[in-house]
This record gives structure tokens, C-alpha cells and sequence, in this order.
């Protein structure tokens, strides 16, 4: 059975809309309760937004939606689902609108859930202003947390990685921050309906939570029995039980912090995706300008990408050269597509044919075309949307240099450091300067032994010299002295380092990663028209294939052979009894994998390549409590730097 | 998960602590019973007249679609009478909701998250009737093209009786020739055979010449047809378009109105601008005026 989050979540919304009716008795559009107004707050409008748009709304019948803390005004004979937070200003102004009479009725519906002591709150304020009729029903959602894929879903619990690991900070904040990875989990464990085995390395924030979670999931358990049958009654009795790994963002920094060069993470990386969607800037065009009208501040244009989106999941994975390439192909059909409608509708009548066949099949062809045509409107559409993205990338690709920093992470990440070229690129002119401090960092995140002194101060100066704030250099150095992270640290890291070169060698063609990069370079075209790649050169060869330590950690974990790594990965088990020592249980076929601190596309896509190309093949979710681009990790990371006064 | 029965005994609880009288208590408990019952606004019973409708259409289609799609199950009359009774019923809804619609823009005095959310109920309402109505475009394109392979079938057919006639027409000589034979027979009984030969070629170019027009009007009528259902289809992507553009001339007419009062700044600054050029030419002279006279006083 293959885990799919979105759907699950989509299926739990749809069902919150209308109104938790049992599902026998939903009825469309013929009663009363069909068109309603839906209240979202900002934590839950994250995550409606990546699932239902609005004509989506629509169709379950939601006439508007509206945000919690506006104001909001009187529509008199509608029902009112509201989805919020169990909280404190949720309470509120739910009690705030029914005293007013705003609706006609209030369907309320939190997530995660709601505290006994709110639910007194709540109990308490409809009395008061007696209205606690106009309440229809109180559920508890659990659904805190945003499935962005089919596979992939984040809590969107920002900074995470700062408050866990800040040495000033205090207590509360810690459990307050690790109460909401809990709940995250909970409410992702409750979607799909599973109760899995968890696993995570031992000692630090992973075993922490997992000892929290281990122990929600036993009092859920305990209390309602029916909280996890009647989600999945078939899933209960199966004998195949998930695995659940969590891993500490230390586990491996370096994949956060690399360069990437598949289409996925360039586009997260370097056009910020956040939800599915994609903001760019673009400079006004240029004819306006000449006109002599005022210049313009540069547009910004946002992109939906996701699920149903056939280009996105056919390249999500490839490297940007191919992606090209594909744009193209993709676009010559879409032509070839269209001129073929042309002809079938009589935009070349044969004039010598017979007259009465050359009608039929015009107006067949008129049929046909007819009912493609939205479709093909559709595909230029996305397409279209494509080739801004790629062009996009491309101009920040150029300008930055990404290319040269890919090639010099991978070798870093082979093992050839090269301190002299790093040196070179440093203090070069390509390149941001965030793009550097990431390079220096993934060198000194992978070399095999921590560098001398003299060489540290030597990039330090180069990146002084640069305008960048060596802030994260010497917190991380620091964490490294310290075996905290990178390769040297977690046992899995080492047999890991070679286990990755072999066990992704399936391609056979990893032996030279390096290869040859040429610049793409591109006729500027501007947006629509077709583009003529002009690619000169090899282009960089198949050097995506690097593993992330969390694939490899995860293929010896879902194997579930005993060896002394991964002894060090304590084991709990919800369903067994307390104080019988868990086991770890047969091969797994399901995992789902959770990184505290944040994640990143890179390590989904080697994850989902790795789980795709297992015999049997296997269905990993990954998750994490937010998914961070490289800068913004480097902000936190420096952040921690001056915190901890290094 | 539910926890509705847990609100209402914490309610309750609330209730009877701080002393609520046991009249009110009822009165709550029987007004949540009895609130689905309340009376709603002539909007919302409007429109969910409409939307019954708008099921009521979706399952008339749903129950005859088998029949109509599907070959020899019933006749063309039978096709053409429920068509006829989708494209009325669908009017009709067309024009309930634009009634919906007219509604809302007459009465005053509505704030705008109301306005928007009849709005949006109308918006709905539309929606789900052009899924209706675009699934039984599909029955009927079906239905076409099925028409248009049996007119070709019934073509081929009487190309193939064509052949056979070819071999009759020599017997029919033959026997003619025959015929011609009987020379010492009386002058009428000559005739009748050569005349009948003649007779019976024209009868047979006429009946070739009658079965050409036959098919001719037969293709004009299947592509009569066919234009019937591409015009239906066209007009609903007319349709479509002339929301949008609706939308768009919306737009324009506020552009307008942003262009008219960039004119009336326009205008003021124009004049500001001669008000200024006076002010500017009568400072001069001033000025050059006092110079003269300072000239003046000190010579």
C-alpha cells in the first residue's frame, strides 16, 4: 500500500466541508446546508492553500472564505465551518461571533485539538452570551501539518533548528518548540491512519521527541480506541506496520547547504518555493520602456506548481540541461499538436477533392478539435509557465555562477577537496555571498579531517575579504570539534561515505562526477515564444546520484538486519505493552522519514529515487518540521554562530 | 473526531453552576433542535430551489444516458424529445439564476461580505450546471458521430447493389433484342421493345440521377446536424468568452474612470502651470520696472 499524505488530507478536508456528515448521507446541493462560509486562520490557510483552490472550494460548495482575525460582517442564514487552531484567540472569537450572530450556525473544527481546559472556555463563553445553540458541531481535525506531495509533507514551524539548538535558550522554549514537532507528528500519524515503529538515533532532540510521541500515541491508544480503526479499518489488522525514523538536522548538515542541479531543489533553492508556489520578479518589458512611460517596478509573477502538473512530476527529478531539453521537446509537440488540428479543420482544403468527404471530415475534425481544445490550452499553459521558470533559473545561474560552486561541492562531497580552487572561487566575483559561505561550509562539513589552523584562518580572511560574516564557519567548526555533525559523526556516516558510492553505483556511470560543464547559453526570447536551446558542449554528467546520508541510514533501517550501527537507533513501539523491551521488527516496506530541523527537496529526491528503484519497491514519506533553502539554514546557522558567541 | 457530545454536557454543566434558570436551559436545548427549522431568507430558498433543479437535471440525464448513447436502444424521436427536454429545463435553470442574480444587484442596503456570498452562491449554481451540461454535450457528440457511421454504412450499401444492376441492363437488352426480333410482327409490337428499351435506360439514369440527390440530401443533413451540435458547443465557449469578456470591459470601465481623473488632474495642473507663467511674467516687469526706478532715484 502505497502512503499518499495529500490525498488523505484532501480526503479529511472535503469531509470537514461538508460538515462531518456521515458519508451516506451526503446529499449535493439539494439541502440546506449547501453553501457556506469557511474561517481560516493563518496556520490553517497554509495548509488549505497547497490542497484546494478556490474553484476547488467551490465545488464542495464554500461560497467565501474568510480569515479569523479580520472583520468580519453578518451573513444571516449561513452556516459557518470554521478551521483553526485550538487556541486561545480561536476560542475566542469563535464565542466573539456567535454572541454576534454573524451565522447562523458554527461548525468548529480544530486542529490539532482542543484542551479540555478551552473546551470549559468555550463551554463557559456560549453560555454567557447564550448562544450555544447556534454551535453545531466541535471536532478535533488533527491536520496540522502541510502535505505539499504525495510523499512529502512539512509542519511549517519555523526556525525550529534555531530554538533547538540554541545554547541560550530556556527551557520552556525548548519544550514548547518540541510540543509542536509532537503535535505535527500526532496529526500526521492520525491523516494516514498508522501507527507505526519508531526508530531515531540515540541521544539529542530526536529521542526526545520520540519518547513524547511514543507516549501521545500510547495514551490515544489507551483512551479511544477508535481513533486509529476508523480511519483505516483494514490498515489496523495489517501485519505490515510502517516505520517511522527521525533524525536530528545534525545528522547531515551538509545536504541543507549544497548546490544543487536538479529541477526541483534549483527552483526551491533559487526562486524560494514555499507551498507550491513560486514568486518571481520580472522586469517590465522592455518595449514599455522605449514607449517613455515611467519605469515600472518589476512585476511579480507567481507560478502554482505541484501535483497534476505533468511537466513538474516528469522533471522534478532531472538535471537542469535535460530539463531544457525537455521544455523544448514538449513544446515542438504542443506545435505539432496544433498544426495537426489546423489541418484537420479545413485550414487546407484540398480543393479538387470531393466535396461532400472534405465536409464530413471538416466537421469531424471541428468535433474533435472542439473537445481537445481546452486540454491543449492547458498543456501551452503549462508549458509556458515552464519556460519562465527555466529562463529564470537560468539567469540566476549565469549570474551567480551555480554551475562552478555544483562542481566543486561534488568533488568536496567525492572526497577530491579542492582547497585551492575553493580559495579561487572565493575570492572570485561569482557568485553571492551566501553562495560562498555555503561552499566554504560543505568543505569543511565533508573533509575528512578537520582543516589546520592556518587553512581555516585562510578562507576565514578570503570570506572576511568577501563581505561575508564568518559567523557560521566557526559554529560550525565548533560543532564539528565537537563530533556533533558531519561525516566523522554518525556512525552510519562512515561505511555510509563508501556504502554511498557503491550502493548508488547503479548507474555505473559515477566514477567521474566532475565531468565538463559548458554554460548553457540561450537566445534571450521573451515569455511565450519558443525557445532555441543552444546547447553547446556536454553537458555535466550524471552526478545527482550522491547519496544522502538518510538514504543509506534508511535502507540498513528498513532491511532491519541487526548490525552495530544501528544498535545505536533506539527503538519504540507504541502497541507494545510498557516496559517489554520493543523489537525492531522484519524488513519494512513503508517508512516514513522525519527530519527536526528542517528538510529539503534534495534529500526527498534521493529518498524517492532510492525507495523507487528498491527491490520491492518501497514507499518512503519524508517530512520535516519546514522545508529551508540554503540561505535560510545559513541564517540560522549564523544566528547560533553569534548566539553562542563563537 | 466528535466531540459535540462533549461541548454539550460541559454546557450543560456550565449552565446549571452558575445558576441558569431551568426554563432557559430548556429553551437553549430546544432552539439548537429547532434552528434547522428557522425561517431563511427568500435568497437562500431561491437558490436551493435552483440547485434541486439542477440535481433533478443531472439525474434525468444520468437515468437516460444509457438509452440515448448506446445504439437501437431507442428511437430517434425518442432522442430527439429528451434533448429537446435537457435544452428547456436547462434554459430555464439558465435563467432562474440570472434572476438569482439580477436579485442581488436590486437590493440596497446588503454589506459586501453578504453580496459576496450570493454571489458566490450563484457562481455555484452556474458551475454545477455546466458540468450538467457539458457531460450531455458529450452524449450528443457520441450520439453524432454513431449517426455518421451509419449514414456511411448505408452509403456503402447501395454501392453495392449498383454493380448487380449493370448485369440486368444487358438481360434487359437481350430480352429487348429479343424482342426485336419478332421483326414480321405487327409496327406496334416493334416499337414497344425498342421504345421499352429506351423507356427502361432513361427510367434507369433517372432512378441513378434520384438516388445521387437522395445521398446529396442525406450528407446535407447529417452535416446539418453535425453544425447543430458544433454551434451548440461553439455557443457554449462563446458563452464563456463573453464572461470574460464582460469581466474585461468591467475593468476597462474602470481604467476609464482612472483615465478620466488623471484628465481632470491634468487640467489643473495646466492651469497652475499658466497661473504660474503670470505670476513669473508679472515678477519680471516688477522687477524690471524697479530697477528702472532705482536707476532713476539714484541718478
Amino acid at each position: 500500500m502505497v502512503l499518499n499524505i495529500r490525498q488523505k488530507q484532501i480526503d479529511a478536508l472535503v469531509r470537514l466541508l461538508h460538515l462531518n456528515a456521515p458519508p451516506s448521507a451526503l446529499k449535493s446541493g439539494g439541502d440546506d446546508e449547501a453553501y457556506k462560509v469557511l474561517v481560516l486562520d493563518r496556520v490553517t490557510k497554509d495548509i488549505v492553500a497547497p490542497l484546494l483552490r478556490i474553484n476547488d472550494l467551490r465545488k464542495h460548495g464554500v461560497t467565501l472564505h474568510l480569515m479569523l482575525e479580520a472583520e468580519r460582517q453578518a451573513i444571516p442564514d449561513v452556516p459557518a465551518v470554521y478551521f483553526v487552531r485550538g487556541g486561545e484567540e480561536g476560542v475566542e472569537r469563535a464565542v466573539a461571533d456567535a454572541a454576534a450572530g454573524l451565522y447562523d450556525s458554527l461548525h468548529l473544527n480544530f486542529t490539532p485539538c482542543l484542551p479540555a481546559p478551552l473546551m470549559q472556555k468555550l463551554a463557559a463563553g456560549m453560555v454567557a452570551a447564550s448562544c450555544a445553540q447556534r454551535v453545531g458541531k466541535v471536532y478535533d481535525q488533527y491536520l496540522s501539518f502541510i502535505a505539499l506531495e504525495a510523499g512529502l509533507f512539512s509542519l511549517g514551524l519555523h526556525n525550529t533548528y534555531l530554538q533547538l539548538n540554541d545554547p541560550a535558550a530556556r527551557d520552556t522554549q525548548i519544550s514548547a518548540a518540541s510540543e509542536a514537532v509532537v503535535d505535527g507528528l500526532l496529526s500526521v500519524l492520525i491523516t494516514l491512519g498508522i501507527v507505526p515503529i519508531i526508530r531515531c538515533p540515540k541521544g539529542g532532540a530526536a529521542e526526545h521527541i520520540a519518547r513524547q510521541l511514543d507516549a501521545r500515541l500510547r495514551e490515544h491508544l489507551g483512551a479511544r480506541q477508535n481513533l486509529f480503526s476508523e480511519a483505516a479499518p483494514a490498515l489496523a489488522a495489517s501485519l505490515a506496520r510502517p516505520l517511522l525514523c527521525l533524525f536530528d538536522r545534525n545528522f547531515e548538515l551538509s545536504v541543507m547547504l549544497q548546490h544543487t542541479w536538479t529541477y526541483k531543489p534549483l527552483v526551491h533553492d533559487v526562486l524560494g518555493l514555499s507551498l507550491n508556489r513560486v514568486t518571481v520578479e520580472e522586469a517590465p518589458p522592455a518595449a514599455a520602456a522605449a514607449v517613455g512611460l515611467a519605469p515600472q517596478a518589476p512585476v511579480k509573477k507567481h507560478f502554482e506548481v505541484g501535483e497534476g502538473d505533468f511537466f513538474w512530476d516528469a522533471n522534478g527529478r532531472n538535471q537542469f540541461p535535460k530539463v531544457a531539453e525537455d521544455v523544448d521537446a514538449q513544446l515542438t509537440k504542443y506545435k505539432q499538436a496544433v498544426e495537426e488540428l489546423n489541418r484537420q479543420t479545413g485550414a487546407g482544403i484540398d480543393p479538387n477533392g470531393d466535396p461532400g468527404a472534405a465536409g464530413q471530415a471538416n466537421t469531424r475534425g471541428l468535433m474533435a478539435a472542439v473537445s481537445s481544445l481546452p486540454e491543449l490550452t492547458e498543456r501551452k499553459r503549462c508549458i509556458d509557465k515552464h519556460t519562465n521558470l527555466a529562463t529564470h533559473l537560468l539567469q540566476a545561474i549565469k549570474a551567480r555562477g551555480l554551475d562552478l560552486f555544483y562542481n566543486l561541492e561534488e568533488d568536496m562531497l567525492s572526497g577530491k577537496a579542492d582547497a585551492a580552487a575553493m580559495l579561487r572561487l572565493i575570492q572570485g566575483d561569482k557568485g553571492t555571498l551566501a553562495d560562498k559561505l555555503r561552499l566554504a561550509l560543505v568543505q569543511l562539513l565533508t573533509c575528512e579531517a578537520l582543516p589546520s589552523e592556518p587553512e581555516f584562518d585562510r578562507t576565514t580572511s578570503a570570506l572576511a575579504a568577501a563581505g561575508a560574516d564568518p559567523a557560521a564557519l566557526a559554529y560550525v567548526r565548533r560543532m564539528r570539534r565537537l563530533n556533533l555533525t558531519g561525516r566523522a559523526a554518525a556512525a552510519a556516516g562512515e561505511p555510509g561515505g563508501g556504502g554511498g558510492g557503491v550502493a548508488g553505483g547503479g548507474g555505473g556511470a559515477l566514477a567521474g562526477l566532475a565531468g565538463q560543464s559548458h554554460l548553457l547559453s540561450w537566445a534571450d526570447k521573451t515569455f511565450g515564444q519558443g525557445l532555441s536551446s543552444l546547447t553547446k558542449g556536454v553537458k555535466v554528467l550524471l552526478a545527482g546520484e550522491q547519496q544522502a546520508a538518510v538514504t543509506v541510514a534508511m535502507e540498513a533501517l528498513m532491511d532491519g538486519k541487526p548490525s552495530p550501527e544501528l544498535d545505536s537507533f533506539a527503538i519504540f513501539d507504541p502497541k507494545a505493552a510498557p516496559g517489554r523491551p520493543a523489537r525492531g521488527g522484519g524488513p519494512f516496506r513503508e517508512a516514513l522519514v522525519f527530519m527536526i530541523g528542517g528538510g529539503n527537496y534534495l534529500e526527498y529526491e534521493s529518498l524517492a529515487t532510492w525507495a523507487g528503484r528498491a527491490t520491492p519497491p518501497k514507499s518512503v514519506v519524508y517530512g520535516a518540521t519546514d522545508l529551508l533553502s540554503g540561505e535560510q539554514i545559513l541564517a540560522q546557522l549564523a544566528e547560533l554562530g553569534r548566539r553562542s558567541g563563537v | 473526531m466528535d466531540r459535540t457530545p462533549e461541548f454539550w454536557r460541559c454546557v450543560i454543566s456550565r449552565a446549571q453552576s452558575t445558576g441558569v434558570p431551568e426554563a432557559r436551559m430548556n429553551k437553549l436545548r430546544s432552539a439548537q433542535i429547532l434552528r434547522s427549522l428557522a425561517t431563511k431568507t427568500a435568497y437562500t430558498n431561491a437558490a436551493t430551489e435552483v440547485a434541486k433543479n439542477v440535481d433533478a437535471l443531472a439525474a434525468f440525464v444520468g437515468q437516460h444516458r444509457r438509452d440515448y448513447v448506446q445504439p437501437g436502444r431507442c428511437s430517434e424521436a425518442e432522442r430527439d424529445r429528451i434533448e429537446e427536454q435537457v435544452g428547456a429545463f436547462v434554459r430555464t435553470c439558465t435563467d432562474n439564476i440570472a434572476r438569482l442574480e439580477a436579485s442581488v444587484a436590486a437590493e440596497p442596503a446588503l454589506n459586501s461580505h453578504v453580496v459576496a456570498h450570493r454571489h458566490g452562491a450563484a457562481l455555484i449554481l452556474s458551475e454545477r450546471l455546466h458540468a450538467v451540461g457539458s457531460a450531455f454535450d458529450r452524449c450528443r457528440s457520441l450520439r453524432y458521430q454513431q449517426l455518421l457511421q451509419q449514414q456511411r454504412r448505408r452509403r456503402a450499401l447501395p454501392e453495392a447493389l449498383a454493380p448487380p444492376r449493370q448485369p440486368y441492363s444487358p438481360y434487359d437488352a437481350n430480352s429487348g433484342s429479343g424482342g426485336a426480333g419478332w421483326q414480321d410482327g405487327s409496327a406496334e409490337a416493334g416499337m414497344r421493345p425498342e421504345q421499352r428499351q429506351v423507356l427502361e435506360a432513361e427510367n434507369a439514369a433517372l432512378a441513378e440521377q434520384l438516388a445521387n440527390v437522395g445521398h446529396g440530401a442525406a450528407l446535407a443533413e447529417s452535416t446539418m446536424r453535425e453544425l447543430a451540435t458544433l454551434h451548440q458547443m461553439l455557443s457554449t465557449q462563446v458563452m464563456h468568452q463573453s464572461e470574460q469578456i464582460e469581466q474585461l470591459y468591467t475593468q476597462a470601465v474602470a481604467a476609464t474612470l482612472n483615465v478620466e481623473r488623471g484628465n481632470v488632474h491634468l487640467t489643473k495642473a495646466i492651469a497652475i502651470n499658466s497661473s504660474a507663467r503670470w505670476y513669473l511674467i508679472a515678477f519680471l516687469l516688477a522687477a524690471s520696472f524697479g530697477l528702472l526706478f532705482l536707476d532713476w532715484y539714484s541718478s
